[in-house]
């Protein structure tokens, strides 16, 4: 695996939502990275990446290498944990906020 | 305009629900992800660092003002309130739950929309000139043809599963406003002797990886012959294309590796074996759709005249405006790269008052540009002025199109899941330098286009100025590139040196036209001057 | 039945989808030949021709070769049985019977994980709708022979023209 990787975490998206998630502490998945399990041992967590995936409960599981203050090595994966550089909505599909300036939409037959 | 009939209507509405039914099958398990990428792809949906990705068809950038307020909603109700804009005149939705894209695409259907054929190995949405059917250099509405494409490739049963995507561009007019050359193949519609459509058809273009421009492969191929032509060159793609690597599987790779001569050989037989009377219905379809194109058209109208305004209003109509096909008219660009903007982005409320606007002084008509901008195409001379206050209103009147600032950009690694940089910050901090030195110094007339990854969605290597960003050793930098060009002298950039930091850009773009400022004659454009001093004086400039 | 591929004695039994609808639990059809998409130009389109059934291989979702080369095998005249086999999905079926193929020939498992409605649904879905000409093999159904959507609209516009007298 990666060079230089301390430990790893295990992410992938959900299925439903499709947003980033972290296997955690917990035993489940979390959308908080604070929360992430790490493993010394990339084969501790692979199994469970590709077992989570055939539940259909997760797609493209993938380990993220960290470094010794559990920090992402890669680029990507930085980038991935600090989320748009864009100011967007926080508020998760907000359908109310809208309701004013949106009228209904037409839901086919 | 092309308006569905019942069977149109018919097949949209089957191919939401069928795509419905798939999704419930892989949220079942039914469907594995390895089986269900292809057939979500087909349906426009991505799966990106954050969330799915929807991409949403525009055939050949036209929209109508109701189908414009729709996407509207659906970025509020389904998105974070905007959509982007893409360079194959689509819109993207890049906060997509799975469990909301079938009631997305439903709706869609409820204004003769769809999502089919955006992404996938398969033929993608056709494109086209955003100024199709009003532009004054044009001979043949390419609309019509593209439309034929459209339900052509629709669930073609053949090349729904080809090695890689498969992009076409249709031209009718002298100026390649669409990057032609730079597709898999590009049509160059026009008329024969006797008034009839023909095409020249080049092959091989492509970006990414392995830029190419696109090789003439037949010239004036007549309408009956076009899709027996299409279907065999397809056909052999899909046999012989590569499926071992995916960077060497486009069309363009197939051609390098054995000659356009014996691919033409290839396609030849196959085309001696075609049954033609499978196509035979398809003249008299492109009659009926080019029928409806041409009702859509307006009567020139006399009596109208620009108004005397301000000088913002005649900078703007300058910039921003086209001269029309049709006396009385004007086509306008709005521009979607204000200030500091991210490219080709757009809220809910901006596509509903640019529909508000197109139903007022538009026919109800808008398009959709490569470069990310919208254009209104049939503005009455007399609404130039009302429409160009509205417009003030809106913050949608920045006179910037076709200059530096009007920049080119995919989503980049703040979205896409293959990036390698982040492209929008990058250009967000070029395009308020830039338009501060425009608004300074006069227009900056070239071309600025930055891609995230050697994909190279945001075109930079058809670009004056080129911007590619890449990681090297896990931190981004950004690769320039000068010389390009996506008009009927489509050229590659060529790379100019080591790249810089996303800090370092701004600087580094300003010394580029500095230089070029300098090296300048009279009146040159970009690529003359390049093409007369080459790279040198900019790499001393830039590396100095 | 000699074949490009190595694993005949798990064909043996499974199931038949027809593209006239019938979908069957049976032994493999009799095959002279089964043609993986690499080995084609190797075995050449003319030595086909005369051969009475071809299976020919689909390798994984993503790789739609064989419908190409069924249509490739109708264009040149084969008029024997072609039949799919291998990695396919009940969305692919349409694709399959409309570039020339008359018959998947599936595995068990296979069947089993999409689910036995979806392969009998398959041909239920959209085909009915396709705008480009039915590329459609021998000896269909009438279900599977309707007009496409261009033929139709003809259809339909010629109807409504005037009788000739009235012009």
């Amino acid at each position: 695996m990666a060079r230089n990787a301390h430990a790893y975490a295990l992410s992938a998206n959900d299925l439903l939502s499709g947003a980033q998630v972290f296997w955690s502490t917990n035993g489940g998945w979390s959308t908080s990275f604070d929360q992430a399990l790490f493993s010394q041992q990339s084969q501790a967590l692979e199994p469970l990446g590709t077992a989570e995936e055939a539940a259909n409960r997760v797609v493209g599981a993938a380990l993220i290498p960290v470094d010794a203050n559990r920090r992402p090595i890669a680029l990507r994966d930085q980038r991935r944990l600090q989320g748009v550089s864009v100011a967007v909505r926080t508020t998760d599909n907000e359908r109310s906020a809208n309701a004013n300036t949106a009228p209904a939409l037409a839901r086919a037959a | 305009m092309y308006a569905y009939d019942h069977y149109d209507q018919t097949f949209v509405e089957q191919r939401a629900a069928e795509f419905r039914e798939q999704i419930d099958r892989r949220l079942s398990g039914a469907l594995s992800e390895d089986e269900f990428k292809p057939l979500r792809l087909q349906n426009g949906l991505y799966l990106q660092l954050h969330a799915y990705m929807l991409r949403v068809a525009i055939p050949y950038g036209v929209l109508n003002s109701k189908q414009l307020r729709m996407l509207g909603n659906l970025a509020d109700r389904y998105d974070k309130g905007y959509g982007h804009f893409t360079t194959r005149q689509n819109i993207q939705y890049n906060w997509t739950k799975l469990s909301d894209v079938a009631d997305m695409i439903d709706a869609l259907a409820s204004v003769q929309m769809h999502a089919i054929q955006t992404s996938g190995n398969c033929i993608r949405n056709v494109t086209t000139d955003a100024y199709a059917g009003v532009a004054g250099d044009e001979w043949l509405d390419p609309r019509p043809s593209a439309e034929l494409l459209r339900q052509w490739s629709s669930l073609h049963p053949e090349f729904a599963f080809l090695p890689r995507k498969f992009k076409i561009a249709v031209l009718g007019a002298a100026q390649d406003r669409a990057a032609m050359k730079f597709h898999d193949i590009g049509l160059w519609a026009k008329l024969d002797a006797g008034g009839q459509p023909t095409y020249d058809i080049w092959v091989g273009g492509g970006q990414g990886r392995t830029p190419r421009v696109a090789r003439l492969y037949q010239e004036a191929v007549p309408l009956a012959d076009l899709l027996p032509t299409l279907d065999a060159m397809l056909r052999v793609y899909n046999l012989a294309g590569r499926r071992d690597n995916k960077y060497k599987a486009r069309i363009k790779i197939l051609i390098d590796e054995m000659g356009i001569e014996a691919y033409r050989e290839a396609v030849d037989e196959e085309l001696a074996r075609i049954d033609r009377s499978v196509f035979a219905t398809a003249v008299t379809e492109y009659q009926r759709i080019a029928a409806q194109f041409e009702t859509a058209q307006r009567p020139a109208l006399q009596g109208q005249a620009i108004a005397q305004e301000s000088p913002a209003f005649h900078a703007w109509l300058q910039q921003n405006g086209m001269a029309h096909k049709i006396d009385g008219y004007a086509a306008v660009s709005i521009s979607l790269k204000t200030k500091g903007a991210i490219p080709g982005d757009a809220s809910g409320a901006q596509m509903r008052a640019v529909a508000d606007l197109a139903e007022r002084y538009s026919a109800g008509e808008i398009r959709v540009s490569h470069r990310q901008n919208l254009v209104l195409p049939w503005v009455k001379l007399n609404d130039l002025g009302a429409l160009y206050a509205a417009l003030v209103e809106q913050d949608l009147a920045e006179a910037n199109i076709g200059l530096a600032s009007d920049i080119i950009a995919c989503p980049g690694l703040d979205y896409c899941a293959l990036a390698t940089a982040r492209s929008i910050p990058v250009a967000q901090a070029l395009s308020a330098r830039l338009r501060e030195r425009e608004q300074r110094d006069g227009p900056i007339d070239l071309s600025l286009n930055i891609s995230g990854c050697i994909n190279a969605c945001g075109h930079h290597h058809a670009a004056n100025i080129g911007i590619l960003g890449l990681n090297r050793t896990e931190s981004e930098t950004y690769q320039i590139s000068l010389g390009g060009r996506a008009d009927d002298k489509a050229k590659v950039g060529e790379i100019l040196g080591p790249g810089f930091s996303q800090e370092q850009v701004p600087d580094v773009i300003e010394t580029l036209l500095d230089t070029w400022q300098a090296h300048r004659r009279d009146n040159e454009d970009f690529s003359q001057t390049f093409e007369r001093v080459g790279k040198q004086p900019f790499k001393e400039a830039v590396y100095a | 039945m000699p074949n490009a591929s190595s694993n005949v004695a798990a064909l043996d039994l499974g199931w038949l989808l027809q593209s006239s609808g019938a979908f069957s639990h049976a032994a493999v059809p009799t095959l002279d030949l089964l043609v993986e998409p690499e080995a084609a130009d190797t075995l050449g389109l003319n030595n086909l021709l005369a051969l009475k059934g071809v299976g020919l291989v689909f390798k994984s979702p993503h790789d739609g070769r064989s419908f190409s080369l069924a249509r490739q095998l109708r264009n040149a005249g084969f008029s024997g049985q072609l039949v799919g086999l291998g990695r396919l999905m009940p969305d692919q079926a349409r694709h399959a019977f409309q570039s020339g193929l008359d018959a998947l020939w599936l595995e068990d498992q296979l069947v089993q994980r999409h689910g036995a409605d979806a392969w009998q649904n398959a041909l239920n879905v959209v085909v009915a709708d396709l705008y480009s000409q039915q590329r459609l093999p021998l000896g269909l159904t009438e279900r599977l022979a309707l007009p496409d959507i261009w033929q139709r609209r003809q259809n339909a516009a010629a109807k409504t023209l005037p009788p000739k007298h009235c012009l």
